[in-house]
């Protein structure tokens, strides 16, 4: 059976999600889908699974344009957090919505139990599903679209969150799903996992396929390069630090351990003038990290900043800026508001908690010209700007606290090339001008090549040595080095 | 670079009446309706009646606001106002003067507040389980201080507390110019002092940030923990106060005054335009809104409709305002 998406276009408002997307998948081979944050994949796997409509383009089998999509082919999704109900069964989980029998509570018929026994869960046939491990999860996920006779399988991120020994068991399975003929969709940001599993790796950028790297020519290396060339580069081009001595420590680490085992004796230096990138796939301990430097996460150990490891102080000089902007704005205040947000006596209002509304009406209007927010009224509200104006911001808003070290998670995730340009000017600026730093984490090579000095690669809860930016001529030449590191 | 103003204050205020057009438009309404329908509506004993009887119900009801805009809920402001009124009378009635009997009344009233806000956040319990129970329990609590009987002070009192009786009797009667009694006066400074802190102040600003996004505060390290535990304080407070004007006003206490107060209270809050997801709230509009219940329960007890009339008509304004409200949300989302 062959599976073809072709020229597929998908709108949202004015934003282009899918233009032109052409995707080929066979019968048993594993299709990898590869590409950065925004691309696009997500709305692929929506359109597969039949829950949003294609505003052109067909989806053929064998050639032949899919219209019925109701029971013919199933399409089953595997994602990375399981759409089951937490509260039944696993049993009950495989059982639900295809009950045969309207009014009695159903039973296991012999099929299910042969396919729970096939994926090794038959013993937890009975416990309840969100007491069960992912690895579980996802293949109680797998089971019931195996009972249902699905034949093709989308895996979104499918071992983000899973052991080394679990992701082995999950990767056997899908491999088991493959050799019985059905089609295999990964999705998926680890290149490794690709290179291993994967027949074929399809790059996606911009709602398009950039090219497709065939068995023969897969190779972690490879993957690496195409997939930099896919990533949005912002233009901007980096002051030439070299002058800039990084000598003086600012913000030091030691023996730091997430109350939740994600990162162990984490050990990590920063220093004064600095842009520290932190990259890592989910589940490397990268995001966690940040989180915690900050204090929004429980943990153990060392950290000082400027010789002070007052706990007061450090709360009060690292800020985070989450990655979400559903985290970072307030949607239902005004540009305003949200600028000063962080801000208290005396910036925007007296010690006895009056508000200064011209102070609060001065620094949103320096935030709109030294920020370049493009805005009618400061008053207005949030949700009329758009998502790159929206982000700025969300960064203006950190910058006019003036913490000590800014802590970014994805500061430019889903913005546009010339705001993501201006916010990393704007981070440099910063951290340059009065010699604070910025931890960031990054999910693309060319942002670190772009905005960092150094990075550091989160793999399983340990950090790198750091590399130096500068060491590295091209993001190609840094992608391949961090692609070894993750 | 010219700067963009934020719009003068009279343009604030015009925004926000608009926001509670609808409770304005009902309630002259309402005022019109009754005026007609019966001549004794529209006179000034009557206003002053019906402000008088909207002044604890608006009180409370400002309390009330606060929690809602934080994001939680408060089913307790009945209880505490039965239960702080009765305190006062028990502890009056057994010769503790006066003006100790009210601060340790309204002192009761705010531990209890913080009581909840503290089950709130450190326990975790939602507040509508917390302050459900609380109610259940402060009721009990009433019955169980009082036996279960009504106090009057001013009979219980023996000689040489006349001047006591008639302080407490003019926190609440007082006649001041035009008749006005003490009780709106209350409400009046109390309505002023919850809009500055609301609209002026830091607290508020950041209240309705908490309200609207609980994450983003937590991340952006606002004082969120402090604010809740402020928050239902001043609501405890507020009823507390509420219960004791009244008892002021009345002259008695019974044990199981307070306990219909409760929906009319949450009533005037969402009418009056908050959202009951947290972050949006109207100081005018809440008010607004307890004037236009005072004034159906007023107008209709005027032209001999009965008990039940009253508690039809807040029901169908309640349900029909935030009916109003979600389809003007449904017609937003669907232009954006």
């Amino acid at each position: 059976m062959l599976l073809g998406m072709k020229g597929i276009v998908k709108r949202y408002g004015n934003t282009l999600a899918l233009d032109d997307l052409e995707i080929q998948a066979k019968s048993g081979e594993i299709l990898g889908i590869a590409g950065p944050n925004g691309a696009g994949k997500s709305t692929m796997i929506r359109i597969l699974a039949g829950e949003e409509t294609p505003d052109s383009g067909q989806i053929l089998i064998d050639g032949e344009p899919w219209t019925n999509r109701s029971d013919e082919i199933n399409v089953a999704v595997v994602h990375q957090e399981s759409q089951l109900f937490p509260n039944l069964t696993v049993a009950e989980n495989l059982l639900i919505g295809r009950e045969t029998n309207r009014i009695m509570r159903p039973d296991i018929g012999s099929h299910e139990s042969m396919m729970m026994e096939k994926l090794g869960i038959h013993g937890h046939a009975d416990s309840v599903l969100g007491r069960c491990s992912l690895l579980v999860r996802q293949l109680c996920e797998i089971c019931r679209a195996l009972v249902k006779d699905a034949e093709v399988f989308l895996f979104d991120e499918p071992n983000s969150a899973l052991t080394e020994d679990e992701s082995k068991k999950l990767f056997e399975q899908i491999h088991m799903l493959k050799e019985s003929g059905k089609i295999v969709i990964l999705v998926t940001h680890r290149l490794r996992e690709l290179s291993i599993h994967a027949d074929r790796v399809t790059i996606i950028r911009d709602g398009r396929n950039t090219c497709t790297i065939e068995k023969e020519e897969l190779s972690e290396h490879r993957l690496a390069e195409a997939f930099v060339v896919a990533e949005k580069k912002s233009g901007y081009l980096r002051r030439d630090t070299t002058g800039h001595t990084m000598t003086d420590i600012l913000l030091q680490i030691r023996n730091f351990r997430h109350h939740a085992g994600v990162f162990k004796n984490v050990e990590l230096d920063m220093y004064k003038g600095e842009v520290l990138a932190v990259m890592g796939v989910e589940g490397s301990g990268g995001r966690e990290l940040l989180r915690s430097v900050c204090g929004l996460d429980l943990c153990k150990g060392e950290v000082t900043l400027s010789g002070k490891q007052n706990r007061s102080f450090l709360l009060e000089s690292l800020h985070f800026l989450p990655a979400s902007r559903r985290n970072s704005l307030f949607y239902h205040l005004s540009i305003c508001d949200n600028l000063v947000m962080r801000l208290d006596s005396p910036e925007i209002a007296y010690c006895w908690g009056y508000l200064k509304s011209n102070q609060i009406e001065e620094i949103s209007n320096r935030s709109r010209d030294k920020y370049n927010i493009l805005l009618s009224s400061i008053g207005q509200s949030i949700t009329s700007l758009s998502g790159g104006n929206q982000q700025k911001v969300a960064v203006a808003g950190i910058l006019n606290k003036n913490p000590l070290v800014l802590v970014l998670e994805e500061p430019t995730r889903g913005v546009d090339i010339q705001s993501k340009a201006d916010i990393y000017h704007f981070i440099r600026d910063y951290t340059s001008s009065r010699n604070c730093g910025a931890m960031v984490y990054c999910t693309e090579v060319s942002e670190v090549f772009e905005l960092a000095d150094r990075v550091v690669v989160a793999k399983d809860g340990k950090l790198s040595d750091s590399l130096n930016i500068n060491d590295y001529s091209s993001t190609e030449e840094l992608a391949r080095k961090i692609a070894k590191l993750q | 670079m010219e700067n963009i103003k934020r719009g003068g204050l009279k343009s604030r205020i015009l925004a926000r009446l608009q926001v509670t057009s609808g409770v304005f438009i009902a309630t002259i309404l309402a005022l019109i309706f009754f005026s007609i329908a019966n001549p004794h509506f529209f006179t000034w004993i009557n206003i002053l009646g019906i402000l008088r009887a909207m002044s604890a119900l608006a009180i409370m009801a400002l309390g009330e606001l606060l929690v809602i805009v934080v994001g939680e809920i408060d089913l307790s402001v009945g209880a505490v106002y039965g239960f702080t009124a009765m305190l006062l009378g028990i502890l009056w009635s057994n010769e503790i003067s006066i003006f100790l009997s009210f601060p340790l009344a309204l002192f009761s009233s705010i531990v209890i507040g913080v009581i909840i806000s503290l089950l709130v956040i450190f326990v975790k319990i939602p507040s509508f389980v917390v302050t459900l129970g609380m109610m259940s329990l402060m009721q009990g609590v009433t019955m169980l201080i009082c036996d279960c009987r009504s106090i009057s002070p001013a009979y219980l009192l023996p000689q040489g507390f006349e001047h006591e009786v008639a302080f407490f009797n003019s926190m609440a009667h007082l006649a001041l110019p035009f008749n006005i009694p003490a009780q709106v006066v209350w409400m009046i400074i109390i309505a002023i002092i919850i809009s500055i802190l609301y609209y002026k102040f830091i607290f508020g600003f950041r209240l309705r940030a908490i309200g609207g996004n609980l994450g983003a505060s937590r991340l952006l390290k606002l004082p969120v923990v402090k604010y809740k535990i402020i928050v239902f304080a001043i609501s405890g407070l507020l009823s507390g106060l509420a219960g004791i004007l009244d008892f002021a006003f009345i002259g008695t206490t019974n044990p199981t005054s307070g306990s219909t107060l409760t929906f009319p209270v949450f009533a005037a809050v969402i009418i009056g335009g908050a959202s009951l997801s947290g972050g949006k709230g109207n100081v005018l509009g809440t008010l607004v809104a307890a004037a236009l219940l005072a004034v159906l329960s007023n107008g209709l007890s005027l032209l001999n409709v009965g008990a039940f009339g009253q508690l039809i008509f807040t029901g169908v304004v309640t349900i029909g305002a935030v009916a109003l409200d979600t389809m003007n949300i449904g017609k937003k989302i669907q232009k954006s």
